[in-house]
């Protein structure tokens, strides 16, 4: 999550900017004799918005339920550590398991997106299978990525996964194996682009 | 409200009663079984028990074992990852207790550096007369493992009640 949130930073200031240009462009109504810096500000602001451009290609999670994401299966339900805890990009918040192995989630990007790299912050999660859908539907899902965690005491796991072929529609984590007879997951980020809307 | 699931080892030597305690914690005390049948493998007894003093339950898949030698590698298979274990003895069958730590030690193998909270539970205390196992020592040997200990006759329903609230407490502990 800790790129999640670098990237959610990443976006802010792109917003700021241009909400601090919209209020230096109030001042300049207000003062219109300096019409020459409102000459030059067109030029910041048209800059500004290339960037903002930019921007939108730039990575983004596009694990987050702030995007549209959802969490449509998950093997183990307790209310009080529901798995829509996974996307809420707070990793302070967890979904976890109640008991016995293997445990799923399925998570929908409503969307066709590439990653690039994935972030999963954990806890005694041993054996950890992830497969990819790119269908409109949940199925036809394929073996992507398969990793055997390291034991963290006391502190979360935080799995990097650069991806390879990372088209998608839906991902499915499998806890295939783990240390305890319980497991948590923190949250799942996906650093990469959306690519098109499902028809 | 949470239904959690749990993987219950139910181990011991052959004959000492697991599957007649099975099949009695299943029912309720409303089936015993009076022929001796033989386990092959394991037999899976799946019961829903509440958790006491909360909302919630836990539902026990009972891995009910073959306690003949013969099928002991078969067992490492289908024995993998459990969550809590129960070991019975034959209160008439001073080898049956001995063999428990066989079985207990077999058992933890299955999750090396996990905790395997487990019970021990003593059969047979109807046939008084033919007793050969002390409480007293299986209760130390138990308390020495950190396993709850309970004796039961499963012919005589009342005392398997016993043991199957103290089994709810163990396991109780276990998921709190």
């Amino acid at each position: 999550m800790r790129g999640g949130v670098a990237l959610g930073g990443g976006a802010g200031p792109g917003a700021d900017d241009l909400r601090a240009l919209g209020s230096e462009q109030g001042e300049i109504q207000l003062s219109p004799s300096l019409l020459h810096l409102y000459i030059g500000l067109c030029l910041i602001t048209s800059r500004s918005r290339r960037r903002v451009k930019y921007f939108k290609m730039r990575n983004i999670d596009v694990c987050l339920s702030s995007e549209g994401t959802e969490v449509i299966l998950a093997t183990s339900s307790d209310e009080k550590h529901p798995p829509e805890n996974i996307i809420d990009g707070n990793p302070e918040t967890f979904w976890t398991t109640t008991g016995m192995f293997p445990q799923e989630f399925i998570i929908c990007f409503h969307k066709h997106v590439r990653i690039e790299r994935l972030l999963i912050q954990s806890y005694f999660v041993r054996t950890l299978r992830i497969e990819k859908s790119t269908s409109e539907e949940p199925d036809d899902f394929e073996q992507w990525i398969e990793r055997d965690l390291v034991h963290t005491e006391g502190q979360l796991q935080n799995e990097e996964i650069m991806a390879r072929d990372g088209h998608a529609t839906y991902l499915r984590f499998i806890i295939v194996s783990a240390f305890d007879h319980f497991a948590s997951v923190h949250s799942v980020s996906a650093e990469g682009i959306a690519v098109s809307n499902l028809s | 409200m949470v239904k959690l699931a749990a993987k219950c080892i139910l181990a011991g030597d052959p004959s000492v009663g697991k599957t007649a305690l099975a099949q009695i914690f299943r029912s309720d005390g409303a089936h015993f079984q009076k022929n001796y049948t033989l386990t092959t493998g394991v037999d899976l007894v799946v019961k829903t028990v509440p958790v006491p003093d909360t909302g919630d339950s836990v539902e026990l898949f009972i891995l009910d074992s073959a306690g003949k030698e013969l099928f002991s590698e078969m067992l490492d298979k289908l024995w993998e990852s459990p969550n809590v274990l129960c070991l019975v003895y034959d209160v008439t069958n001073e080898q049956s207790f001995t063999n428990c730590s066989k079985w207990l030690e077999k058992a933890r193998s299955q999750i090396p550096g996990a905790t395997l909270p487990g019970v021990l539970v003593g059969n047979k205390t109807d046939l008084a007369s033919r007793r050969v196992v002390e409480s007293a020592q299986t209760r130390a040997w138990a308390l020495g493992q950190g396993l709850e200990c309970f004796e039961t006759s499963v012919v005589s329903i009342s005392a398997c009640a016993v043991a199957k609230s103290g089994a709810d407490l163990g396991w109780k502990r276990f998921f709190t």
